[in-house]
């Protein structure tokens, strides 16, 4: 037996919202939260612009002791799980405590908190790391803070899949529920990306644009960088339906693939296979799709290669179909990416409202797609895809369907 | 046999000030036979607090023994040893 899976909670915070409500209102009036990065000393990069959580004040969510055990990510995974678990008025059970998952992605894990000590063992000559080092670091804390709030005893890992991993772990949570392993599931994602040393290795690879983040445009010169989390409670409509939760919508497929070409090039064929299994899997055909929340770096060789993936994929549908990249509102979040780009596409399927592509200036004849540019629009959302393509080539997309009973 | 008791003392008036001003307990409430779990403090709590301890000291405490170590007397006899 298939359940529905339906989503009833959602939490973000991010450089374009420290929750849902700013999140949404920021992507309607098509406000980018990039700017100057102001948390560290930028002097010796040569880029200067990521999408920072403004002034983030943890102390305003957790103890002093529960800070020392967690770091960033771990703190806006548990942020943001909070945030959708409050929206979707969850009453705790033990059964359900049992009955439910938890499956959050990550890139880097507590990447900056590794950061600082190795500048305290190696800059400063300390002899001893911080005790909570690796509870900090490690890449499944995230997940690990979420069960010990809620006391959730179910199904719970983390995926790490670069640039898709909170699309593997929405995905994974998805079948889970579908498949009545579980009732209900938080999923999503999280990532600090603003370090100094990482951001060094970002600057390197060379795709990290010197201004913002243009997707489609012609003057596009690549991604650039922010942090946050999101979460959705994902639950089957059976579950919804027994405690009367209010519905966002559905989510009806999940497809993957992997290049195996290159481990940072994308490969069309690897975009494309993932976009028709998602499709196959929620068992509807391209033509349905209205909207694509597209992977949408900014590089120059992802969003061509994307926009041919998509005009193979959906023929002459694509000329009909909206696709916008809300990273050129959000900023690229790595592992917590996709999650924050699934709550965007939920929410445009819940107010018939196709996200923009901000910062938009010049069309490229290789992105000739309606890319919703530099002005959000009204229209109709029944089916949404939401793609993610990650260095590695691992490939993850999942489809959304307008919340109906029917 | 005398050296050995003012170290322990002057130890134990070190340490248990460090708990009370960390693990913001009254100081009267820190005696030798008080368990870490008593005064509130779980074991990477306490683990934190002997690692901070073997670096104002200049030692370094075995795992094993660092480990077995459940109230503040036993870490007071632990750093003692290692600093006479």
């Amino acid at each position: 037996m298939r359940n529905r899976v339906v989503i009833t909670g959602l939490g973000v915070v991010c450089g374009l919202g420290k929750d849902v409500p700013e999140f949404w209102q920021n992507i309607v009036d098509c406000k980018s939260g990039i700017a100057p990065i102001e948390s560290i000393d930028m002097s010796g990069l040569r880029f200067k612009n990521g999408c920072e959580v403004k002034n983030y004040d943890p102390t305003q969510h957790f103890s002093k002791k529960e800070l020392d055990l967690m770091d960033k990510f771990s703190q806006f995974a548990l942020i943001a799980a909070k945030e959708a678990v409050k929206d979707a008025a969850i009453e705790w059970t033990d059964e359900l405590k049992k009955r439910t998952c938890v499956i959050t992605g990550t890139c880097i894990g507590g990447q900056d908190a590794m950061e600082e000590t190795f500048t305290m063992l190696f800059k400063e000559n300390k002899e001893r790391a911080p005790l909570f080092t690796i509870p900090r670091v490690m890449p499944n804390a995230g997940a690990s803070h979420i069960t010990m709030e809620y006391g959730i005893t179910g199904i719970a890992y983390a995926v790490s899949t670069a640039c898709s991993s909170s699309n593997h772990a929405i995905g994974n949570a998805f079948w889970l529920v579908r498949n009545g392993l579980c009732d209900m599931a938080i999923t999503g994602g999280s990532e600090v990306t603003l370090s100094y040393g990482y951001l060094k290795a970002w600057e390197a690879i060379r795709v990290v644009a010197p201004d913002t983040c243009r997707p489609f445009s012609k003057t596009r010169q690549g991604m650039v960088l922010g942090e946050g989390g999101a979460m959705l409670v994902l639950e089957s409509l059976e579950s919804a339906t027994k405690r009367g939760a209010k519905i966002y919508g559905e989510v009806v497929g999940f497809g993957m693939s992997s290049d195996a070409s290159h481990i940072t090039k994308p490969n069309q064929l690897g975009a494309e296979t993932a976009m028709q299994m998602a499709m196959e899997d929620a068992e509807i055909s391209p033509e349905k799709i209205d909207y694509i929340n597209a992977h949408g770096t900014g590089t120059m060789v992802n969003d061509a290669m994307e926009t041919a993936a998509i005009k193979n994929v959906f023929g002459e549908h694509s000329k009909k179909l909206a696709v916008s990249a809300t990273k050129s509102l959000h900023g690229h979040v790595l592992g917590g990416t996709s999650a924050i780009e699934a709550v965007a596409t939920t929410l445009a399927l819940k107010h018939q409202v196709f996200p923009p592509t901000a910062n938009f200036e010049e069309r490229d004849e290789e992105c000739d797609l309606d890319v919703v540019p530099n002005k959000s629009r009204q229209g109709v959302i029944n089916y949404a895809l939401s793609n993610s393509f990650a260095f590695g080539g691992l490939n993850a997309v999942l489809a959304f369907k307008k919340w109906d009973r029917n | 046999m005398d050296q050995t008791i003012a170290t322990n003392d002057a130890v134990f008036t070190k340490v248990a000030e460090l708990i009370s001003s960390t693990a913001d307990i009254p100081l009267e409430k820190v005696t030798p036979e008080a368990r870490f779990q008593d005064l509130g403090m779980d074991s990477l709590d306490a683990l934190a607090l002997i690692s901070d301890l073997e670096e104002e000291y200049g030692i370094k405490i075995p795992n094993q023994e660092i480990l077995k170590i459940a109230t503040v007397g036993q870490a007071v006899e632990s750093i003692s040893k290692r600093i006479q």
